[in-house]
């Protein structure tokens, strides 16, 4: 072979591997992992969907509800203004100044834990959404924790401040089996 | 023949379109299709038929999970499974280091002048997996899986001058080293 014919030789190993292929069970192991990544894609659409529904059935109820008027929110009487006093002269100022106080230990604060938040969390009760369908008590349904503006407040004739209409406030919304939001609750 | 034809390429991406969709008629299709040019491209490539499974199943599940890696505007489906088969080959290659050279296989020696055809396919075979990588990835696309040279040069990711000059050069050493062996035969 000292005279090679590099294409021969090249083509000979091509014939030999033309039928090398990966053994049968990687079909079937592919194709398991095929429909696992499908059914989990399946999975999250219906997920998504539950949550467009929530949120369109939410926004449909909002815009039935017929419009009532603003409920004024008392404002405190204002502060009175009070004015600086005039600034003393050096002397006067130095005279004046407090000795340096002594430091004093401050107890450390201690972060309310989760749960005792949870304890102090208020709310209103739950309120009918107008033109849902009726909840009996057999249904079964779920409570799902959305932030809403506070003008949506007004809409099941709540009073809310206009000047923080668009801060967010927390709300239970009682959802059916049906994915149609029944009532509402605002917590804070 | 494994080259990647216009056809292949339209019906390609319909199949990968319809997988992603969730047909598994047409992904088992595609599969059938282009499971064995690549694995045979990673068996050339690294030696193993365990590696060469590895990265079958590695391009296929990336496939599976990663659709959208594929821009149908960059090239054909066919050259993209090569070219993330390729980057798994070289993956094992540098984990397991399975490069055997002739000189480090005196096993594969014959005292006979002449080699059968068995031994050259065996000869040729430890000879590519003896090329540098560079040289081998051509030799393998152009060679052994007749890619032609813009295609190869698409799934490398180089030049098509490139693609040439590697090969004239990969081919150079791959004569070199079956000279040298029948010489080593003989004497």
């Amino acid at each position: 072979m000292s005279d090679i014919n590099l294409d021969e030789t090249l083509r000979a190993l091509r014939e030999s591997a033309a039928t090398e292929t990966p053994s049968a069970s990687l079909e079937s192991e592919l194709l398991g992992e095929f429909r696992r990544h499908h059914r989990q894609k399946g999975r999250r659409r219906v997920w998504i969907g539950i949550g467009i529904g929530v949120a369109a059935s939410l926004l449909i109820a909002i815009a039935l509800q017929p419009e009532r008027p603003p409920v004024a929110i008392k404002t405190p009487p204002p502060v009175p203004v009070i004015t600086a006093p005039p600034p003393l002269p050096p002397a006067v100022a130095a005279a004046t100044t407090p000795a340096p106080r002594r430091r004093v230990m401050r107890k450390p604060q201690v972060r309310p834990q989760p749960a005792q938040q949870a304890r102090r969390e208020v709310g209103t009760d739950f309120i009918p959404i107008p033109y849902a369908p009726d909840f009996r008590a057999e249904d079964s349904a779920a409570i799902v924790r959305v932030k809403l503006p506070r003008y949506s407040l007004q809409t099941v004739g709540l009073p809310f401040n206009p000047e923080r209409a668009n801060e967010r406030i927390d709300a239970d919304v009682l959802m059916g089996q049906d994915g149609i939001a029944r009532a509402i609750r605002f917590v804070h | 023949m494994d080259a990647i034809t216009a056809d292949d390429h339209r019906t390609d991406n319909t199949l990968l379109r319809l997988a992603v969709a969730g047909d598994e008629a047409a992904f088992v299709e595609l599969y059938r299709r282009r499971h064995g040019p690549l694995y045979r491209f990673a068996l050339h490539m690294s030696g193993s038929a365990a590696v060469a499974e590895e990265v079958t199943q590695e391009v296929f599940m990336a496939l599976i999970r990663k659709p959208g890696a594929f821009d149908p505007q960059r090239g054909p489906l066919a050259g993209f499974l090569y070219g993330v088969a390729r980057n798994h080959v070289l993956r094992c290659l540098e984990r397991e280091r399975r490069f055997v050279g002739l000189e480090d296989n005196p096993a594969e020696a014959t005292v006979m002048g002449d080699l059968t055809r068995s031994e050259t396919i065996g000869a040729v075979r430890q000879a590519v997996l003896s090329l540098p990588a560079d040289y081998r990835e051509v030799v393998v696309l152009c060679d052994l899986q007749e890619l032609p040279y813009a295609e190869a040069a698409g799934v490398l990711g180089v030049p098509v001058g490139t693609v040439r000059s590697r090969l004239s050069r990969g081919r150079a050493l791959l004569e070199d080293k079956l000279r040298a062996r029948s010489e080593r035969c003989l004497t």
